[in-house]
């Protein structure tokens, strides 16, 4: 996936789920935590790489072949579906983590990122319902 | 009040120091009936000092498998840092959200005014930091760690880099003051490592686990490939297998390390219950053991999740080589023993080479 490739995702991909879901970090007080570092974040399932680049707590590149630099990068392994109800607000990564679907292998040399990253897809997850409840008051009670 | 917690201030000071409490945040100060009124009292004095509101909240006494309540999930979650006076609440699922999710730093604290009034509570942070940022890069860059002992002991493991830490601060790999998420234990600390790539077998002969600091007779771990699979000694060996043999993972080889902090001393009493367990994971701090911990394993990066909360162990006299640095000798600390120009500098800096001589 890169910033000019129109091709479709292929089945079972994640990347649209993700650019949307990371994408949307910046615009909201959920980039706060991952201001303090340039994070760049790699999702691995077994069919895909993703490479999320995060500066100032914003989504400024995605690119699967993008060269990473390992003192600031943090990999998250999961499997597609794991990944997807994250972003669909249905685990967070504190839910993840503990149920083992998703593991970091640099986790605990890296906990501060992997904490800023939790924090900012919790935060982010909560500012989404809100604005689903907002835009659909009877699926927002129902999701209550 | 205060002059009963006098004695305690210095080391709950470094305490709030090392929680990096700042002004106008929420301090959960979590403890059980029976606790050290001095201890809650010492530390609610130094964060407020630091501008902090404090709460505290009375926990009744619970199994260390069973979940934590909703309305104690809830106070951690919304606490900026918790100061645990009970056992470890990090390795729940109220303690994952708390901390990856809410960011919540999280310091278990040695529940005894002794302790916090002792030099241990007082052992420089930033020599605490260079201990733990060298040690950690050097197990990172070793291929295997070998440690052995005269009762038997012969172990090897061979680390993930990334899965060596602990008290990671603002940088990535360096242990530093706490920020956001930081799980850590006062009085300090160890470097850790999971063993996610299951390459932990060996013999492990115990002289003090779970909740014995002095069990009739030591407790030996087989290890094979990252699982413990058989556990023999007395009777304390027979309760720690009936513990974890019900769970799944619950023998899971989770992670292993060695104390940095040569102030803690050697426990001379015989606690037992949640205070035993309090001594044996302070005890894990000391510079010079070795500590091992079985169940699950997720909070080191893993993913073989248990009901099981860690059960550690401890290797009082080991001998530690990491890639070809002896960095303990038959529970000598080396690097303390025989300081180089650089540490002997750092020493000098907080107070004099005294803080690296070991504690009895």
């Amino acid at each position: 996936m890169t910033d000019a490739d129109p091709s479709p995702q292929p089945a079972g991909s994640i990347s649209d789920a993700a650019t949307e879901f990371f994408g949307g970090i910046g615009g909201s007080d959920a980039g706060a935590p991952l201001a303090p570092y340039p994070i760049d974040l790699r999702l691995v399932t077994e069919r895909e790489t993703l490479v999320l680049r995060l500066r100032d707590g914003v989504m400024v590149k995605a690119d699967a072949s993008a060269e990473t630099d390992p003192y600031w990068a943090v990999e998250l392994r999961a499997t597609p579906e794991v990944f997807l109800d994250i972003f669909d607000g249905v685990l967070s990564l504190g839910d993840a983590f503990y149920a083992g679907l998703l593991s970091a292998p640099e986790e605990k040399s890296k906990h501060n990122l992997v904490v800023a990253i939790g924090r900012a897809v919790r935060a982010h997850q909560e500012a989404r319902l809100r604005a689903r409840r907002r835009s659909t008051p009877e699926q927002g009670r129902r999701e209550r | 009040m205060i002059s009963g917690a006098l004695p305690a201030l210095p080391g709950a000071a470094n305490c709030v120091r090392l929680g990096n409490v700042q002004p106008g945040e929420e301090v959960l100060i979590l403890a059980e009936p029976g606790t050290d009124r001095v201890v809650i009292e010492a530390l609610s004095i130094c964060a407020r000092l630091a501008g902090a509101r404090v709460n505290v909240l009375f926990k009744e006494p619970s199994p260390v498998n069973e979940p934590l309540s909703p309305v104690l999930g809830a106070a951690i979650r919304a606490a900026d840092i918790l100061f645990n006076l009970s056992y470890p609440t990090s390795h729940s699922h109220a303690g994952f959200l708390a901390s990856f999710d809410h960011g919540t730093r999280s310091l278990t604290v040695r529940p005894d005014a002794a302790v916090l009034a002792s030099p241990a509570a007082m052992f420089p942070l930033e020599l605490f930091f260079e201990l733990g940022k060298r040690s950690q890069a050097l197990v990172r860059g070793a291929a295997s760690v070998r440690v052995s002992d005269e009762r038997g002991t012969d172990f090897r493991v061979s680390p993930i880099p990334g899965s060596v830490g602990a008290y990671i601060g603002a940088l990535p790999y360096e242990p530093g003051l706490a920020v956001p998420g930081y799980i850590g234990t006062f009085p300090p600390g160890t470097t850790v490592w999971g063993d996610l790539n299951y390459s932990a077998n060996g013999t492990l002969v115990l002289d003090a686990v779970y909740q014995y600091v002095a069990p009739s007779e030591p407790v030996t771990w087989t290890v094979t490939e990252g699982w413990v699979t058989s556990i023999a000694g007395g009777p304390e060996a027979d309760e720690v297998s009936a513990l974890v043999a019900p769970h799944r993972n619950g023998n899971r080889f989770a992670e292993c390390g060695f104390g940095l902090n040569p102030k803690i001393a050697t426990p001379h009493s015989v606690p037992s219950g949640t205070a035993g367990s309090a001594a044996v994971l302070s005890w894990t701090r000391r510079a010079g053991t070795f500590f091992v911990g079985m169940g699950g394993n997720t909070l080191m990066g893993g993913r073989d999740r248990s009901n099981v909360l860690p059960v550690y162990g401890l290797i009082r006299r080991p001998t530690v080589t990491v890639g070809d640095v002896v960095i303990i000798r038959d529970g000598r600390f080396t690097w303390l023993d025989d300081p180089d120009a650089d540490l002997l500098a750092h020493a000098d800096r907080v107070g004099g080479a005294h803080w690296l001589q070991a504690e009895r």
